[in-house]
């Protein structure tokens, strides 16, 4: 086999068998195994962007350029990590250069606001919603809420959202892909969450649409 | 009262991942069974996750997975 990759350190962790087989296959030197790696995550990657930027434009430019980078640095690839949670990765680096929204990227969310309180003049009803089955609730004009919804978040708390609960990495992996420790994907997945069940929660209310840069 | 409630609000998340040890996760759950607000409160972020879990992927376009393939192809080149 030619010896197209890094040697084999200690640290490796085991792949799963088709990506293994992919990466088999780029180290004997077929290119070709890239563009079935491509034909695997593309469409991953591409839900991935389309949440993480809003329009399918700037996601199809960061699926093209995290592939680019898999180009360069594959044979680099030391195997320490999943290569999916590498392409993750590298995805979520090219995100954050992409993303020129207009919210402000350094925006927080303190958790004071998002902490529903206690009113003394509300009795505290369960409602409806909450009790039925999530596939029951799950409709075509809930996905667009929540979709812009989730676009209001700023930057850094809806990459961990989004690579947590749609995209379903462990808090430990995305403190990884991230370069964050373990707390703070805790802590920015929590307030991601408050502030989008206070959006699910005005839906219910009838909100037609969230409110824009909202704490 | 309020502040108690609080703290419990700020690890429900940890609750719902499994990431708080048993003591901890038994002290938030007696709480909740017993502040109405909290029920509700709970109830109310459980559900949310739950659905945030269950959105899956948006169908991606057939001829824009068509276009990147092509250029990861022309890349290649």
């Amino acid at each position: 086999m030619a010896d197209l990759c890094v040697e084999s350190p200690a640290g490796r962790v085991e792949q799963e068998p088709e990506d293994q087989a992919l990466l088999e296959r780029f180290c004997a030197g077929d290119r070709e195994a890239l563009a079935d790696l491509a034909d695997r995550y593309a469409d991953r990657l591409y839900n991935f962007g389309l949440r993480m930027c809003g329009n399918s434009a700037d996601a199809q430019d960061m699926v093209q350029d995290t592939f680019l980078n898999v180009i360069r640095y594959l044979k680099g690839f030391r195997r320490e990590t999943k290569l999916k949670n590498w392409l993750f990765r590298l995805a979520s680096s090219a995100c954050l250069k992409k993303r020129r929204g207009k919210y402000d990227p350094a925006r927080e969310l303190p958790l004071e606001a998002l902490y529903p309180g206690h009113d003394p003049d509300a009795p505290p009803e369960i409602p409806d919603w909450s009790q039925n089955p999530a596939e029951t609730l799950i409709n075509d004009e809930l996905r667009r809420y929540l979709a812009q919804a989730i676009e209001k978040l700023p930057p850094n708390y809806r990459l961990v959202f989004t690579l947590r609960d749609l995209e379903g990495f462990s808090t430990a992996e995305v403190g990884e892909m991230l370069n964050l420790t373990v707390q703070t994907v805790k802590t920015r997945l929590h307030r991601a969450r408050a502030y989008l069940r206070r959006e699910l929660d005005d839906y219910y209310r009838g909100a037609t649409e969230p409110e824009d840069g909202r704490s | 009262m309020k502040e108690f409630c609080r703290e419990h609000f700020e690890r429900l998340s940890e609750l719902i991942d499994g990431e708080l040890d048993q003591v901890a996760g038994h002290r938030i759950r007696a709480h909740i069974e017993s502040c109405p607000h909290c029920r509700t409160c709970w109830a109310t972020f459980k559900k949310s996750v739950e659905i945030f879990q269950h959105l899956g992927p948006e169908p991606v376009p057939s001829e824009v997975l068509a276009e990147i393939k092509a250029f990861i192809r022309s890349s290649l080149a």
